[in-house]
């Protein structure tokens, strides 16, 4: 395993996500790229799509290592399926962020996200082994008729349950440093060298954005930041046949999602909700709503559980819930041997 | 916040899905070795709805009746 690349991976994306956010911030800004931060009194506003920056930062890394491992060596070709669907679904996100999309629009697009790894199945078979993803206790199975039918929700559903997730400020960069630490493990103990030069560069992306979107953000994600990072999720999990680690990571965010897909009866944006599933009062405390008809979220469970607590609480809360999520990937790992 | 109440229910949550996930995984390879295609994918469609089904009415549970109960204030 070629571990300089990963840790050249790793450092040109910190370097270069550290430089290019703050000027990034500013020209969104400057741009009238803003949101109200809707749990903070007053609802200040804040600079939106921070997806850039992070797809700035991971894409160069990225292009950077493919260079110099050599373009067309499998482990450069494995890593640019897995960055070409995440900069599809990045691309959907950042149409949203700009020009707002209605929910199932925006889920049926980021469907686009598998097509750069169908091409490659067909191209480069050996490359992919579809419908053979390796699993604990058995090792490989061969599924084909199922893995074929839900392949193309395994980038779309990826980057819909991160993007559902995106409530808070610091949540999805918190938890997602948690995500791609775990994929970065698990990858050494089952020998994944394109899994492992990725997560480190996502990984490096995300710890030098993490204090601009950490509460009070400075900048939100935008669907941008979130699709772009759930689809690369689900690009490696397909590429690298990393499936179930994948999965186990997702169970914070597919517990949200099927919470809130089961209570909302499908896909909806928030501004068509309304009963609310948490409430916000003039301090900023968040409380979870007691009407037994009030949509179900991860959100209304911590605080319902937790009691009354302000956003970084909550934050913190969903960071922990990923590394216990982690844990159970890396026995998954483990079991996989 | 009371994040160790917190990390304990949801956690506990996260384990048994995980349980749950193994346990498909083990029902899967149990339906790939004594049955053959298309049967194999039709039982496995089936396990997978089962489960997503039985999901649906946990869900369903915890919003209608357990939550408005241990919501703390």
């Amino acid at each position: 395993m070629e571990l300089y690349l990963a840790v050249l991976a790793f450092s040109t994306s910190l370097i270069l996500t550290a430089l290019l956010a703050e000027p990034l911030i500013k020209l969104l800004r400057r741009m009238g790229i803003v949101r109200p931060d809707a749990h903070k009194p007053g609802n200040p506003t804040v600079a939106h799509s921070g997806g850039v920056i992070l797809f700035l930062g991971v894409t160069s890394s990225l292009l950077t290592t493919i260079l110099l491992a050599g373009p067309s060596t499998p482990l450069s070709l494995k890593i640019l399926i897995m960055l070409a669907s995440g900069a599809t679904c990045f691309a959907v996100g950042l149409v949203d962020d700009v020009k707002i999309l209605r929910g199932g629009v925006k889920t049926v697009l980021t469907l686009l996200g598998i097509l750069p790894v169908l091409v490659a199945g067909v191209q480069a078979p050996q490359l992919i082994e579809w419908g053979r993803p390796v699993l604990p206790l058995i090792g490989r199975l061969r599924i084909t008729i199922i893995y074929w039918a839900l392949m193309p929700l395994s980038i779309a559903g990826a980057a819909n349950i991160v993007n559902m997730l995106d409530v808070m400020n610091g949540v999805i960069p918190g938890t997602s440093i948690i995500a791609f630490s775990a994929l970065a493990a698990a990858s050494l103990i089952l020998g994944r060298e394109a899994t492992l030069i990725a997560s480190l560069a996502v990984l490096g992306a995300l710890i030098a954005y993490y204090k601009y979107n950490a509460y009070p953000a400075r900048v939100f994600n935008g669907d941008s930041g979130s699709l772009f990072l759930g689809a690369l999720i689900g690009a490696i999990a397909v590429v690298d046949h990393m499936e179930f680690i994948a999965l186990t990571l997702l169970l914070p965010h597919l517990l949200n999602g099927f919470f809130v897909l089961v209570s909302f009866r499908g896909f909806k944006e928030h501004r068509q909700i309304r009963k609310r599933p948490i409430q916000v009062d003039n301090n900023g405390i968040l409380t979870a709503s007691t009407d037994p008809d009030a949509p179900l979220s991860l959100t209304r469970v911590i605080l319902a559980v937790g009691g009354p607590s302000r956003e970084p609480e909550v934050a913190k809360a969903y960071i922990l819930l990923e590394a216990v999520a982690a844990a159970l990937a890396l026995v998954s790992a483990w079991l996989m041997r | 916040m009371r994040l160790g109440r917190v990390i304990a229910f949801i956690g506990s949550l996260l384990v048994a899905a995980w349980l749950g996930l193994i346990a498909v995984v083990l029902a899967a390879d149990l339906v790939a070795k004594t049955l053959r295609e298309p049967l194999r994918s039709i039982t496995g469609l089936l396990i997978l709805a089962a489960f997503l089904a039985l999901a649906v009415v946990v869900v369903e549970l915890l919003r209608r009746k357990i939550l408005p109960r241990i919501t703390r204030y």
